[in-house]
């Protein structure tokens, strides 16, 4: 297992009269390979989650094993998982601020402590990942559309090949096809580079579409996981706790309503449509 | 309300290229419709909708704000009155230290006396089902509350238009369904015309009226169910339809007579159920 969150909780101003819990005994983990889709309400804990994922908070308890070792407790948790997990924020675009495309890029990896060389070296290699050709390399990322620069944004993460891929809502903003480029690129990511990749979403079709598996988050606590199949077998609680499932689901489910039976985890047009069709056919 | 007259807008970019924003757009608003504008990410609907209350003036041809011509300067305040926006990001758009003051910003700036102004900033805050939260911090407010209280702003005004650019890209499903029913209550209880720019199909199909722009032309324009039959075509411009939509045209395809405006979840339930029930027989 690459990650694994034991028990963990946060509170936000601990002790102070704002106090406010937004994680509650979290458990979960990622193996090598996986591509995890996190989701529930604003204020369910998905961000804060990613957070300790990457160390940028400790937890207020519990532990994050990285590898089997408990970081959690050490003085800095940067300093382990630092360039391990690597996190890429909501509208990761803002904060792009180099002259050109690859000193932002290289930004990342010089923290790392190497050499300039090295740097530009997976620098390169990054761009190459997000689709984003030679020519790019002097550019200013001012001038870049706003799907380059969330691309640029996110090559300057890989570029320090952190073997877990965190992402705090990466569709926001795009539009169709934009969404479709963009997990096309996680996938090659996955396959050339990271190991895992988690990503945060409000999106049931996004999470229907490219997770594999999906952790459910309601009030910081966790409301269900699993994989894409035994989650949405649940839709019902989904819905319960006013999330969004995906239109093609609540088809199916209104149609099992009218006294038809049909396999409700059918999550695309295509799937529900063949099923569809065999039952008016066969 | 709204008329544009063979729009052309250009951006030049730092090597004195000029980009094409709005190729010569024509295009006329009722009073009190509900119409969404689709497109691509740089199609120019942005740009678009600014040039509607005048924040933009085009470089070419006219645009008409409730019959006056945006480029004349004497217009402007009278034409941001009666067309409010509301953006992307509520966080931007909220000013004041609570929900009541931030309402009241834009009628202070009109010089409306104090009487008035309460009762509008009430109105306003009970006409988006944010009348509870008048005292509270912005800041406490969820993504969808925030959004309500930048409308009240607008409605604050008693605007005979509001243009929504993308009002709920950066909300939860939650929050975008509290903003989407405020809109359709504005237009459907106050009349109100409403453009709504959104990359959400299932809320475009909630409008009177779709218009789809491609590179900076209008290239459809037509009622939602009529937009969306056209499933290659959405495709074919990078857009989405909405996933029943898709799948009844998957069935169309293969043979299946469905027929109807195919653009909901209940309507394509009931024309399924309907199929499915004649077979059993």
């Amino acid at each position: 297992m690459l990650i694994e969150l034991i028990d963990v909780s946060y509170t936000y101003e601990n002790k102070a009269p704002h106090e406010r819990r937004a994680l509650n005994n979290v458990s979960f983990k990622v193996e090598k390979g996986e591509v995890w889709g996190i989701i529930g309400h604003t204020g369910s804990g998905k961000s804060t989650l990613t957070e300790i994922m990457s160390g940028l908070i400790k937890p207020s308890g519990g532990e994050v094993l990285l590898h089997g070792e408990d970081v959690s407790k050490l003085k800095n948790p940067m300093s382990k998982i630092k360039g391990k997990v690597g996190l890429v924020f909501q509208y990761p675009e803002h904060q792009l601020f180099e002259e050109t495309v690859l000193k932002d890029i290289c930004f990342g990896p010089s923290n790392l402590g190497l050499d300039e060389e090295e740097c530009i070296k997976r620098a390169k290699e990054a761009m190459e990942l997000v689709g984003l050709g030679e020519e790019y390399a002097t550019l200013s990322p001012f001038e870049l559309s706003g799907g380059e620069k969330r691309r640029v944004a996110i090559a300057g993460i890989i570029a320090m090949r952190p073997e877990i891929l965190v992402l705090d809502e990466p569709t926001a903003g795009l539009d169709p096809v934009g969404r479709d480029m963009l997990f096309k690129m996680l996938g090659d990511i996955k396959g050339k580079l990271c190991e895992s990749i988690v990503f945060v979403s409000h999106s049931m079709d996004d999470v229907a579409l490219y997770a594999d598996k999906v952790l459910v988050l309601n009030e910081g606590s966790v409301l269900m996981q699993g994989s894409v199949k035994e989650v949405f077998e649940r839709s019902g609680e989904l819905e319960a706790a006013g999330l969004d499932v995906p239109q093609v689901t609540r088809l199916l489910i209104r149609l099992n309503e009218m006294g038809h039976s049909f396999d409700k985890t059918l999550l695309t047009p295509e799937a529900a449509a063949d099923a569809i069709y065999e039952r008016l056919k066969g | 309300m709204l008329k544009c007259e063979n729009v052309t807008f250009c951006y030049e970019s730092e090597e004195g290229e000029n980009r094409i924003i709005l190729d010569d757009v024509s295009l006329q608003i009722e009073k009190g419709s509900f119409v969404a504008v689709l497109g691509r990410n740089g199609s120019g609907k942005s740009t678009l909708a600014k040039h509607f209350n005048g924040v933009l003036v085009p470089q070419k041809g006219r645009v008409y704000a409730n019959g006056m011509p945006t480029d004349e300067e004497k217009n402007l305040f009278e034409i941001r009155r009666s067309v409010g926006m509301v953006f992307q990001n509520p966080d931007n758009q909220i000013v004041a230290t609570t929900v009541e003051e931030d309402v009241a910003f834009g009628l202070e700036n009109l010089g409306v006396p104090y009487e008035e102004m309460h009762k509008r900033v009430n109105e306003a805050l009970k006409s988006v089902g944010m009348y509870e939260y008048r005292h509270k911090e912005p800041h406490l407010l969820s993504g969808g509350q925030k959004q309500r209280v930048a409308i009240a702003g607008v409605i604050a005004m008693k605007p005979e238009c509001i243009i929504f650019d993308e009002p709920t890209a950066m909300l939860d499903p939650k929050g975008r369904k509290e903003v989407m029913e405020t809109i359709k209550k504005l237009n459907g209880e106050m009349g109100i015309t409403i453009v709504l720019i959104t990359h959400f199909m299932e809320e475009a199909a909630k409008s009177e009226r779709v218009i789809v722009m491609d590179k900076g032309k209008i290239v459809m324009d037509d009622k939602p169910g009529k937009v969306f039959s056209s499933v290659e075509e959405i495709t074919r411009l990078g857009l989405d339809v909405p996933a029943v939509t898709k799948l009844c045209n998957l069935l169309i395809k293969k043979g299946i007579d469905i027929r109807g405006e195919m653009l909901r979840t209940k309507e394509c339930a009931e024309a399924l159920d309907t199929l499915l029930r004649e077979r059993e027989c």
